[in-house]
């Protein structure tokens, strides 16, 4: 029988201190996965660490992992006692199983619902078990269905959009306001590393660092690594007429940018928008200038408001989201109850195919056109008597009631239990597919 | 009803049947729904130009405009050509929204007062009469587009003051490209209102022996096309943007609306196509 397992912690229950004790570090995977090879040779294995979520994925056609023995290796591996974080673990199993790694593949299960960096992982994730061989025909179908059904979700649902963190929310307001950003021009004031972030996400999405205002030590370093020029503190005033996007980040205990030379600003403007971004706190900007029409000041709370607007209409599509992999999950069940049948419709066919050999022996010596017509008259009952069981078998693995049925198949036609290994045969030849149903 | 009237009823609960659809696929309520209303649209499109082509061979005239429903079907026609054939590539939920309501507006008025009977002006079989009459609707039918960017500029305005990321904002084009979508088709209906008023003159002077009378209608048209052209000149030359233009678009549309329905309800003259 073929068992799906997972075996983990993340970041629901675990906390960030424990996470990081069982990280599993890009140098160190060579090695763990050598432990897994020498101790568990026939378990498929994946190990998915990211900093939200440690989590190792396997597939067996026989036996069982418990989760002692997996949280042994844990423990030895990393160093640690296994009362640290056996208490945060999780293990599912079979469909549950299936379905957790479609929600991590589709960001359901990520803290930023939606998230496209856990597909990356994913699949990075599955490129080092597969150099590492411990990935078979069970998880290989298992992880690559994921990864379909994590951009299907990305596809037919709007799971991943909107920005969700501060410097990303700054390019989507940019863009709500100036359009797609082609040389818009940035300036700096101040030398944070939000700010520093922000300015990195805006000039990625085509914007242009054009000064940068702040200390000498700090600012004018800022300024040469995004080929902006250095301003001094006292000199900047006069740039707002230049500039399409500030972003305000000093250390200032009172608002250095203020209503009147924004006012001025913007009638030499002429009126050309101004989007201000004051991620400092205190504020660095006068709240009043957000009343001046054609300029857009966001501070920190505004733009965590905004960021938290968009998780809300992230979270709106869950549901929608959950429906396209509870119909994965249903198809790749199936999929593997099929599999899980092939043995015993074998066995079966045999059963029969035995029966009218022995049948038609009674017969004796008879004309060889007499032995055709008669062989051909048992073909033909063959398929229909195995149609019926065969139609059952097909409905109850969609049912996912596919072992109760193999069970009073067995029963009924007193057919031998398949032995262990027997279910990764292929099923094409019997009358039932292998193929993965999407495909 | 007449076969006409039926079929603009047809063209009219298309477009309705476009505006729930964008409705709904700007509430998010429908799958693909915003797909269905682009069909709808042109679908309503395509029997609103069949409207015209039989109403030619019907009437026996160039340019079927004979009575206010035909006015209103002509004027509401020139929109969806505008919109949907002249700037394809703005058409969007947010665009629908605005526009199909209008257009079904515009359609259901006519029908309520669908009268029919030539006009009795002279020259009106003109072609400086028909190119006249066909400037200035799509002049109008230009201005309208604007007037719908203008307002869809508002409400994302609004959206990015409020700072709440809302269903506008997230739907709605950015201000920049708004701006050029109520520029491009202002600058667009001030030059053909210009073209109308020249080519007006050269049927005065065809139809009643002088290139200018004096009617309210041509004055108030001329201030709104200098009117337009002034903020067509500030946009591109003097490079003003932001609010205040776009609100000045909108009055300038309300200039338009007052003189096509109010000179044609209030004045009487030549340039009374429909009326008391």
């Amino acid at each position: 029988m073929i068992q799906f397992l997972v075996y983990g912690l993340n970041h629901k229950k675990c906390p960030v201190e424990v996470r990081e004790t069982l990280h599993f570090r890009e140098r160190r995977l060579p090695e763990a996965f050598e432990w897994i090879r020498r101790e568990w040779p026939s378990v498929e294995t994946l190990i998915l660490s990211t900093c939200n979520r440690v989590e190792l994925y396997f597939a067996m056609e026989e036996g069982n992992l418990p989760s002692e023995t997996i949280a042994e290796f844990l423990t030895q591996f990393h160093g640690i006692e296994r009362s640290r974080f056996e208490q945060y673990a999780y293990r599912l199993e079979g469909r549950s199983a299936i379905e957790h790694l479609f929600k991590v593949a589709a960001g359901l299960d990520s803290m930023v619902v939606g998230e496209n960096e856990i597909l990356g992982q994913l699949r990075e994730a599955f490129r080092a078990a597969q150099e590492a061989g411990t990935v078979d025909s069970f998880l290989y179908r298992w992880t690559e269905r994921a990864i379909r059904v994590g951009k299907l979700v990305r596809t037919k649902t709007k799971i991943n959009e909107g920005a969700v963190s501060i410097p990303s929310v700054g390019v989507e307001l940019a863009e709500k306001i100036f359009g797609k950003l082609s040389g818009e021009k940035i300036m700096v004031l101040g030398t944070g590393e939000m700010s520093e972030l922000t300015l990195d996400n805006l000039r990625q999405a085509g914007a242009e660092a054009l000064y940068v205002i702040g200390s000498e030590e700090r600012g004018r370093p800022l300024a040469e690594a995004h080929g902006a020029h250095y301003v001094p503190r006292d000199d900047w005033e006069s740039y707002l007429t230049e500039i399409d996007i500030l972003i305000a980040s000093t250390a200032a205990p009172h608002p250095i940018v203020k209503l009147d030379p924004v006012k001025r600003a913007m009638e030499k403007r002429r009126r050309r928008p101004l989007f201000l971004i004051d991620i400092a706190v205190p504020r660095n900007i006068e709240p009043e200038i957000n009343s001046l029409d054609d300029v857009y000041l966001y501070n920190i709370d505004d733009l965590q408001e905004v960021a938290q607007a968009n998780l809300r209409l992230r979270r709106k599509e869950v549901r929608e989201a959950e429906a396209y992999i509870q119909n994965e999950a249903d198809e790749f069940q199936a999929w593997v109850e099929q599999l899980e049948a092939a043995p015993t419709i074998q066995k079966l066919q045999e059963h029969f195919d035995g029966l009218i050999e022995e049948e038609i022996k009674r017969f004796g010596s008879i004309q060889e056109e007499e032995r055709k017509r008669l062989e051909e008259l048992a073909h033909r009952l063959r398929s229909k008597f195995l149609h019926a069981p065969l139609e059952t078998l097909k409905e109850s693995s969609r049912l996912g009631m596919v072992r109760r049925t193999l069970e009073a198949i067995q029963t009924l036609f007193r057919l031998p239990p398949p032995k262990p290994g027997e279910g990764s045969e292929r099923t094409d030849e019997i009358g039932i597919s292998d193929r993965d149903p999407r495909e | 009803m007449t076969l006409p009237q039926s079929i603009l009823v047809l063209a009219g609960s298309l477009y309705v049947a476009a505006f729930l659809f964008h409705l709904a696929a700007i509430l998010g309520r429908l799958e693909r729904a915003e797909r269905w209303a682009l069909i709808l649209m042109r679908v309503g499109f395509l029997v609103h130009t069949f409207f015209f082509f039989s109403e030619t061979k019907t009437e026996g005239l160039l340019l079927p405009i004979s009575g206010f429903g035909h006015v209103m079907a002509f004027f509401s026609w020139a929109l969806a050509f505008v919109y949907l054939v002249l700037l394809a590539k703005i058409q969007s939920e947010s665009f629908g929204l605005i526009l199909a309501p209008i257009l079904s507006l515009l359609l259901g008025v006519g029908l309520a007062r669908f009268e029919t009977g030539k006009l009795s002006l002279p020259a009106s079989s003109n072609p400086y009469f028909i190119l006249h009459l066909g400037t200035a609707f799509f002049a109008y039918a230009s201005f309208t587009l604007s007037f719908a960017a203008g307002v869809l500029y508002l409400i994302q305005n609004r959206e990015l003051k409020r700072k709440r990321g809302g269903t506008f904002y997230h739907k709605l084009p950015s201000l920049e490209t708004l701006e050029g979508l109520i520029y491009q088709p202002m600058a667009w209906g001030a030059f053909l209102l210009l073209g109308a008023i020249g080519i007006g003159f050269l049927w005065s002077k065809s139809a009643f022996g002088s290139y200018w009378l004096w009617d309210p209608k041509s004055v108030t048209t001329i201030g709104i096309a200098f009117f337009y052209l002034v903020l067509v000149y500030l946009h591109y030359v003097v490079a003003s943007r932001g609010k205040r233009v776009v609100v000045m678009g909108l009055v300038g549309f309300g200039l338009v609306f007052l003189n096509f329905f109010g000179m044609n309800l209030l004045s009487s003259g030549f340039h009374q196509l429909f009326g008391s």
